[in-house]
C-alpha cells in the first residue's frame, strides 16, 4: 500500500466534494436542522427537579430546600406514604431525589440531637438530584442553627437505563436536538455522501481507471479518510454554529470519532453494494432509518423489546455517550458497553468491506 | 527479431479463456505481440475483444491459460505489470468536475510520474489552452484526447486502447490516430480494438479477427486481404461498357487478354480486397 497514492485519491475526493452540490447539501441539511433547533429551543429555562419525601411528622425541610435552591432550579416536592413506593419512583427516574425524614426530625434537629436523614439517589443522579443532596448539610444546619446538624445517610440505587426525561431535564431540549442533528449529519455522510462518491466512481468507470494502478485497498483507505474528514469537519462546525459545548470534551470526541469510523465503514459497505446513483437514492433513505431512529428514541419510555433492539444499534449508543458528554456526568450508565457495541459494528463493517474486496480481487 | 519483423514478444498469450458460466467469452486464444508493434483486435460486439483486454490488463482473471507482459504473468505478477501498461477505456471515464490538468496530475501521482510530464502531455494532445477548464465543458474529441494523455502519463511500454475513436468526428479520429502512431514511433507497443476496418488497416502492423471468443485469422492487413479478399478488376472498354473480371479465373483472364489484343481496353482498375471483405468472409456478416 502506497501512502502517496492514498493521498492523491483522498485529495481528489476532497476537491471533488467541494464541487459536488449533492455532497454539500448532504452536510448542509443537518447543519440547518441543528441551527433551527438551536433557535427553536432556549437554554435559559431553569432546570427542574422533583423531590420525594416520606415523613411521618410535619417537617420544614422540603420548604427550606426549595427556598435554598430556588436561584438555581425549580424544585417540586411530592409526599409519599411509604419508602418502598418512593424508592421505585427514584429507580424509574420519576423522582430525582428522595428524603426519608424520621418522626420528630425538626424537634430533634433544634434540640441538637443529630437525627438521621436518609437520602436516596439513582445510580446516575440528575443535576437537580445532585444539587439537592449537596445542599442538605447547609439547609439542616440553617434549620438547627448549629453544625453538625443531622446525620445524613446517602443511598445510591443500582444502575438502571437512563431516560430521555433525565437527558432533557439535564441538557434542555436544544442540546438534545442538536445532538440528534449531529448524529443525523454523521448518518447522512455514511449512507449518502460516501456511497455517492463510490457509486459515481463505479458508474462512470473511473474506479477502473484508479485500480489500473492503485490497489482496491488503497482506494478504500482513501475513501475512508475522505468520509472521516467530512465527519471531523462537520461536527465541530455544527457545535460552533449552535454554540453547544460538551462538558466532557474527551468523551464527546472519542464517541464521535468512534461513531464516525463505524458509520464510514457502513457507508463503504453500502457504497460497495450500490451499482447506480438511482439505486443509492432509493436505498440510502431506507438505510438512514436504523441510524437515525435509535438516536431519537434512545432512552424514551419504549417497550422493553423495542429498547433491546434499539440498544444494539450504534447510533443509540452514540446518543447515550453524547448525552453524558454534554451533561458532564453519567445520565446513561455502562459507558464501556456503549463503546463495545459501537466498536463491534466497526469491526463487522470493515470486516465485510475487506471480505468483499478480497472476493472482487480474486474474480 | 520476431518472425513478423519486429522486436521480441512483449505480449505472450497462451490458451487464454474466460468463461462466465456456460458462456465462453474468450475461448483458448493464443497469440503474441512484438515490442514496437501496433496490434489490432477486431470483431463484432460480444466477440470477446474487451474481455481479452480486461484479462491482459489484470482486471479479469482468466478461467484458464495465461498471459505474459514483458515476461510477467498478468495474474500472479499483476503489481509488477501495472506500471508497464496503461489503457484508454472505451467509455470516457474522466473526473468531470475536475479540470483537464487535475485529471492528469492525479494519475501522474498515482503512477509516480514526474509533474513535468503533465504539461508535456497536455501540449502533445493539444489541450494546453483548455487545461484549466473542467472536463465537463470539453467536447467528446477533447475528452478522448485527454483520455489518451492520461494513458500516456506513465509512458507505458504497452498501451491498450479499447475502441479509441468510437463516436468521434473524422477530424478528432484523425488526431487520435496521429497520437497513437506517434507513441508507437517512440518504440511502445500498441494493442487496440476497433470496429473501424479502415482504421485497423491504416494503423495496425498486424490484426487478429475474433469471432465467438476465438481467433479466426491473424496476420498483417495486406496478407489477410490477399488471402481472403476477392481478386477482381473493373475493365472499361472503348464502347463505354464496364466489366468485372476475376484475376484468378482462367476464362476472365482470356477475355481480358482478347480485349487488350483488340485494343478495346480504356482502363483497368484492380480491386484489392478490404479488411471488411476479409471479415465478412470469415465471420459471415459485416462488423
Amino acid at each position: 500500500m502506497k501512502v502517496v497514492r492514498i493521498r492523491a485519491i483522498y485529495l481528489k475526493d476532497l476537491r471533488d466534494a467541494l464541487r459536488d452540490s449533492r455532497l454539500i447539501i448532504a452536510v448542509l441539511m443537518p447543519l440547518l436542522i441543528g441551527l433551527l433547533y438551536s433557535f427553536m429551543f432556549k437554554d435559559d429555562t431553569k432546570p427542574t427537579a422533583k423531590l420525594g419525601v416520606v415523613a411521618s411528622t410535619s417537617t420544614q425541610l422540603p420548604a427550606a430546600l426549595q427556598a435554598t435552591t430556588q436561584a438555581a432550579m425549580q424544585l417540586k416536592v411530592q409526599s409519599f406514604a411509604d419508602q418502598a413506593a418512593l424508592t421505585r419512583q427514584v429507580r424509574d427516574k420519576k423522582v430525582d431525589v428522595a428524603l426519608i425524614v424520621p418522626g420528630g426530625f425538626d424537634r430533634a434537629l433544634k434540640g441538637g440531637a443529630s437525627p438521621k436523614l436518609t437520602v436516596i439517589l439513582p445510580a446516575s443522579p440528575s443535576f437537580g438530584g445532585d444539587y439537592v443532596a449537596a445542599m442538605l448539610d447547609r439547609v439542616t444546619q440553617s434549620l438547627a442553627g448549629q453544625a453538625p446538624a443531622a446525620t445524613i445517610a446517602r443511598v445510591m440505587l443500582p444502575a438502571t437505563v437512563g431516560s430521555s426525561e433525565s437527558a432533557f431535564a439535564a441538557l434542555g431540549a436544544r442540546k438534545v436536538f442538536v445532538l440528534v442533528a449531529v448524529i443525523l449529519m454523521l448518518a447522512m455522510i455514511a449512507v449518502y455522501a460516501l456511497p455517492a462518491v463510490l457509486t459515481e466512481e463505479r458508474e462512470k468507470g473511473t474506479m477502473e481507471a484508479l485500480t489500473l494502478i492503485a490497489s482496491g485497498a488503497e482506494v478504500i483507505v482513501a475513501k475512508s479518510l475522505f468520509g472521516l474528514t467530512y465527519c471531523v469537519i462537520s461536527v465541530p462546525l455544527m457545535l460552533a454554529i449552535t454554540r453547544v459545548v460538551p462538558e466532557n470534551v474527551a468523551l464527546f470526541v472519542v464517541a464521535i470519532v468512534l461513531t464516525s469510523v463505524t458509520l464510514v465503514g457502513l457507508g463503504l459497505l453500502l457504497g460497495g453494494l450500490m451499482r447506480t446513483q438511482t439505486q443509492l437514492n432509493t436505498w440510502s433513505s431506507v438505510a438512514l432509518l436504523p441510524l437515525l431512529v435509535p438516536a431519537i428514541v434512545a432512552g424514551l419510555p419504549v417497550p422493553g423489546w423495542a429498547e433491546a433492539i434499539v440498544s444494539v444499534l450504534p447510533t443509540a449508543q452514540t446518543m447515550r455517550l453524547g448525552v453524558n458528554a454534554l451533561a458532564g456526568r453519567q445520565l446513561f450508565g455502562a459507558e464501556w458497553l456503549s463503546f463495545v457495541i459501537i466498536l463491534g459494528w466497526a469491526v463487522a463493517a470493515y470486516g465485510l468491506v475487506w471480505w468483499r474486496l478480497s472476493r472482487q480481487e480474486a474474480a | 527479431m520476431s518472425a513478423h519483423g519486429f522486436g521480441r514478444a512483449i505480449i505472450e498469450v497462451d490458451g487464454l479463456s474466460k468463461h462466465y458460466g456456460d458462456v465462453r467469452a474468450v475461448d483458448d486464444v493464443s497469440f503474441s505481440v512484438a515490442e514496437g508493434e501496433i496490434f489490432g483486435l477486431l470483431g463484432h460486439n460480444g466477440a470477446g475483444k474487451t474481455t481479452t483486454i480486461r484479462m491482459l490488463t489484470g482486471r479479469a482473471r482468466p478461467t484458464s491459460g495465461r498471459a505474459l507482459i514483458a515476461g510477467l504473468d498478468v495474474v500472479h505478477e499483476r503489481e509488477r505489470v501495472k506500471p508497464l501498461i496503461n489503457l484508454v477505456f472505451e467509455e470516457q471515464n474522466l473526473y468531470e468536475r475536475q479540470t483537464g490538468r487535475e485529471n492528469l496530475e492525479l494519475f501522474a501521482k498515482l503512477y509516480g510520474a514526474p509533474s513535468v510530464r503533465v504539461p508535456e502531455l497536455l501540449e502533445r494532445v493539444g489541450l494546453t489552452d483548455a487545461a484549466s477548464r473542467r472536463v465537463r465543458t470539453y467536447s467528446s474529441g477533447m475528452k478522448q484526447r485527454l483520455l489518451i494523455a492520461r494513458a500516456l502519463v506513465n509512458d507505458p511500454r504497452v498501451l491498450f486502447l479499447d475502441e479509441p475513436t468510437k463516436g468521434l468526428d473524422p477530424s478528432s479520429a484523425r488526431d487520435v490516430r496521429s497520437i497513437i502512431r506517434d507513441h508507437a514511433r517512440d518504440g511502445a507497443t500498441v494493442f487496440l480494438t476497433t470496429h473501424y476496418m479502415e482504421e485497423a488497416d491504416e494503423l495496425c502492423d498486424r490484426v487478429a479477427f475474433l469471432a465467438a471468443g476465438a481467433i479466426v485469422a491473424l496476420d498483417a492487413p495486406r496478407e489477410l486481404k490477399l488471402r481472403f479478399g476477392e481478386p477482381t478488376a473493373t475493365v472499361l472498354l472503348r464502347d463505354r461498357s464496364e466489366h468485372e473480371v476475376r484475376l484468378d479465373d482462367g476464362g476472365d483472364a482470356a477475355r481480358l487478354e482478347s480485349w487488350m489484343a483488340a485494343g478495346e481496353v480504356l482502363t483497368v482498375h484492380s480491386h484489392e480486397g478490404t479488411l471488411e471483405d476479409v471479415f465478412v468472409n470469415l465471420a459471415g456478416r459485416p462488423l
